[in-house]
């Protein structure tokens, strides 16, 4: 069992990096899940497609959605609440519908397997920072890092001023596995 | 994973717009490392045999304190020493075998360096109680704070129990997970830091928790009391009961201000009041004395139990009336001072707060809009007059109150000041809390919002953007169908029998025919423009040459449906003022007419901003009666027929909105905090 490319955001949190058009969410023991919730759930729990710019989410067991037992392909909507079997419950997050990524946290008393803080489903772009419609909020930094995709590559940009009074000059970089990113006041690695 | 997802965009080029330094940094894949954070380690290294470092957590004055993963799989915390490391290694071997459930494990502690040394802890991957506090600025529910409360106090309990003092009790030092609090950060000698906002493990004493007598270096357990009161203090109101511009205002507020405990009822008022006495004699005794008057004791096993308030061993100062415990004191949100108007706020707040728990779009969020819409249409007008006398009679009532009943003004801190040396408190002026207390708040521009969200827009794939385009294309069609349909039953009405003339067929299938072309020619342009920031003029140079092309299209339309102007129009031809010439052929206007009435029409409004994703309302009525207002206008100076070519411009105007999603602009922050760079709504 292999866990998923996870972006390590120093004082944040770790987040599973989901790049992918279809995510397997799984068990523990789930072999072939991209995600894995330490708990006794089965190896194949659902998938997250992403199309469009929208996130649906295919049952492989029996889960409700906010409250409503779903039994097929269905659109998941911001805050949305995924119940799956006894008590595991998962919050469904898309801070901003610009851009297509959708956040997945844990609500109830289980853990990502990988000590993960929650679950990345990457749209285009992906915004981390202080702003209420940044999908991971890192409240101490003082602007928004945008990472965003280009072909198959993901890129970070962010202002890399040093200085309040400074003219704000942005600075783009591709990102690679397993080096770190560093800003003013950030730091995260991509592993 | 499934592997790395293609991607939608076929370009080579990149989807967001750089400039000339960016692309040189991007070409010449410089290292990112442009400034140093702090952490000295990255995720991957092994700073001691058997852990590997995922994360740093946070920083302190001590050093850095890490997430890490040992090899067989354990969470741990690792905090890095290298400043006092005989004091600070000497605390924390003190702590190491302390068990409790309200207190961080130390598992072990590893010195592979004469110069630092690492604390291994228990790792909690929940909020830090300062984390909480954040998200509610106006306190915490009383069931939460007793909740939380009890169980931190339980862990103090246990520390003094043990001789210890933790002597930096802060909500960055309470954490929280599943529910269970854990007070971390004890058995460490402490520094001394003006920041509120430090890190979750910052190992320094912050001045808002720290009792008066630490400045003459008393060091007992009073001063962990003294701390939870005021953090009992935070907990119900979101602030701290002191504050301050400098470290010596909030130092002087610790050692001679008494907190404002107006807006907290009883028994919480007297037990914060007597927890944060300046006298340590005069505070509790113990941590399980201070939780009795809320009701809280402490099993034999150390946990925190939540039952009766005990009234009578409580110490509280006399005629303090706990009240039962059955019902537990809540604290409502004051929005105005004058309770008429505050109560009416209060009853609206709670009524869209009710509003807000359905989901936006469901069946219910539709029916409770319909009969809202129904009873305000049915019974409404009833009201006004009422509510027209009602407001009459609150002026005069107002201003009687505000002369003789208004109050300071709520923020503002009945601070009494004792001389140095003086025996008893001398009550000062009210003094209005300091200026950093309150955020300064600077207001968001509604454009200084969409310059932001626009660097989103920048990354979407051309793919996407052709997506959204043609599902806005077809949104249009399909609306202009219904509408077209509507029109078509009213124009029925106005005729006695189920045939509508051939002129109206004509007229009919070119107004629909022109609003279709213009709506889609916006979306494409709106489409294309989302992702830069706005060029007013060449935007509206782009559309009026967009609109001498539609103008030439309803014309050869025109000629071929061979619409009968002169039968269809409200204006006749012998109404005009003057002749003009090239524009018209008696009655029916020719390609100039058509050129001038469309090319000024698209070149006059701004039509992007209708079906921008980023514009201020889904649908603004007040946008097409403008489109509406000019299209009339324009038709008044060319002489085009009316009224179609206002059904045109309207139709449009409905259409572009109709058919394009926007950002719900009313989630989008209001004021940024300039202290910190935060956004706010407030």
């Amino acid at each position: 069992m292999n866990d998923p490319h996870a972006l390590w955001i120093d004082g944040v949190g770790g987040y599973a990096m989901c790049d992918s058009m279809t995510t397997i969410l799984g068990g523990t023991m789930a072999g072939d899940a991209d995600l894995r919730i330490n708990s006794d759930l089965p190896s194949r729990v659902a998938a997250f497609h992403y199309r469009g710019q929208d996130h649906l989410i295919e049952p492989f067991v029996q889960l409700a959605v906010n409250e409503r037992a779903v039994t097929s392909m269905s659109l998941l909507t911001h805050m949305d609440v995924i119940r799956i079997g006894n008590g595991v419950e998962l919050v469904f997050q898309q801070p901003t519908s610009l851009s297509g990524t959708g956040v997945l946290r844990i609500r109830s008393r289980h853990r990502w397997s990988g000590s993960l803080d929650g679950a990345l489903l990457l749209g285009h772009s992906c915004l981390l920072g202080p702003s209420p419609t940044a999908h991971v909020q890192c409240k101490e930094w003082s602007k928004d890092v945008l990472l965003f995709r280009n072909q198959n590559q993901w890129l970070v940009r962010y202002d890399k001023t040093h200085s309040e009074g400074e003219m704000p000059s942005m600075a783009t970089h591709p990102i690679k596995l397993g080096e770190r990113i560093q800003g003013r006041d950030f730091s995260m690695t991509w592993l | 994973m499934n592997g790395i997802r293609l991607d939608h965009n076929g370009e080579n080029q990149l989807p967001i717009a750089l400039d000339k330094a960016e692309l040189q940094d991007l070409h010449s894949n410089r290292d990112c490392r442009v400034h140093t954070m702090g952490f000295k380690l990255a995720s991957g290294d092994i700073p001691l045999s058997g852990y590997t470092i995922r994360r740093g957590i946070g920083m302190g004055g001590f050093g850095e304190v890490y997430f890490a993963v040992s090899d067989s799989g354990k969470e741990v915390a690792m905090k890095r020493i290298h400043r006092n490391l005989d004091i600070e290694l000497r605390g924390a071997s003190h702590c190491l075998n302390l068990r409790h459930p309200n207190l961080v494990g130390l598992f072990d502690i590893r010195q592979e360096d004469a110069d630092q040394a690492w604390i291994v802890m228990e790792y909690i991957a929940g909020d830090s109680l300062k984390d909480r506090l954040d998200r509610e600025p106006n306190g915490l529910p009383i069931k939460e704070v007793l909740h939380l409360f009890g169980q931190m106090a339980a862990g103090v309990q246990y520390l003094h129990e043990q001789g210890i003092v933790h002597r930096d009790l802060k909500p960055a030092n309470i954490f929280i997970e599943n529910n269970l609090v854990k007070i971390g950060d004890y058995g460490l000698s402490k520094f001394i830091s003006a920041s509120r906002r430090g890190g979750q493990t910052e190992s320094v004493g912050t001045f808002h928790y720290m009792a008066p007598e630490i400045g003459k270096g008393e060091y007992g357990r009073e001063i962990d009391i003294y701390s939870l009161g005021i953090m009992l203090y935070e907990m119900l109101t979101g602030h701290v009961p002191f504050d301050g511009e400098s470290v010596q205002e909030i130092v002087l507020k610790h050692l001679s201000a008494d907190p404002d405990l107006s807006s907290l009822e009883s028994p919480y008022r007297e037990v914060i009041m007597k927890a944060m006495a300046k006298d340590p004699k005069q505070r509790f005794e113990s941590v399980a004395a201070m939780l009795r008057p809320l009701g809280i004791s402490i099993d034999a096993s150390g946990m925190a139990v939540i039952g009766e308030r005990d009234s009578q061993s409580s110490g509280l100062p006399v005629g303090t009336d706990p009240p039962a415990a059955a019902s537990p004191p809540t604290l409502r949100r004051r929005y105005y001072q004058e309770p008429i108007a505050n109560e009416i706020a209060s009853i609206l707040a709670e009524i869209q707060n009710q509003f807000n728990r359905i989901r936006y779009g469901s069946p219910w969020y539709v029916m409770t809009l319909i009969v809202f819409i129904g009873l305000l249409v049915t019974f409404g007008p009833a009201f006004v007059p009422a509510i027209v006398f009602a407001a009459l009679g609150y002026v005069p009532y107002y201003i009687f109150w505000y002369l003789l009943f208004r109050r300071a003004p709520l923020r503002v801190h009945n601070v009494r000041y004792v001389a140095p040396n003086a025996a008893s408190h001398v009550v000062a002026k009210p003094t209005a809390i300091p200026s950093n207390a309150i955020p300064k708040l600077r207001p968001i521009s509604f454009q200084e919002w969409q310059a932001k969200q626009r660097t989103l827009l920048e990354a979407k794939p051309f793919a996407n953007r052709w997506f959204e385009w043609t599902r806005s294309t077809l949104t249009a069609t399909g609306a202009l169908g219904v509408m077209s349909l509507g029109g078509f039953l009213v124009a029925l009405t106005k005729h006695d029998t189920w045939l509508i003339g051939p002129e109206l067929v004509a007229v009919g299938t070119w107004t629909v025919a022109m609003t279709l072309l213009g709506s889609w020619a916006i979306l494409f342009f709106a489409k294309l423009w989302e992702n830069r920031s706005e060029d007013t003029l060449v935007y509206r140079f782009v559309m009026m040459a967009i609109g001498l092309g539609l103008g030439g299209m309803a014309w050869a339309l025109s000629e071929f449906l061979m619409v009968p102007w002169d039968d269809v129009s409200a204006v006749r031809s012998t109404h005009r003022a003057f002749d003009w010439k090239w524009f018209y052929q008696g009655s029916i206007p020719q390609l100039p007419a058509f050129l001038a009435y469309f090319g000024l029409l698209f070149g006059a409004i701004r039509w992007w901003r209708q079906a921008d994703v980023l514009r201020r309302h889904r649908f603004s009525i007040f946008s097409v009666l403008w489109t509406v207002l000019i299209a009339s206008l324009i038709s008044g100076l060319v002489y085009f027929p009316t009224p179609w070519c206002l059904i045109v411009a309207g139709a449009t105007s409905m259409l572009t909105q109709i058919a394009t999603r926007s950002l719900d602009s009313r989630s989008r922050p209001r004021f940024v905090d300039m202290s910190t760079g935060m956004e706010a709504n407030i």
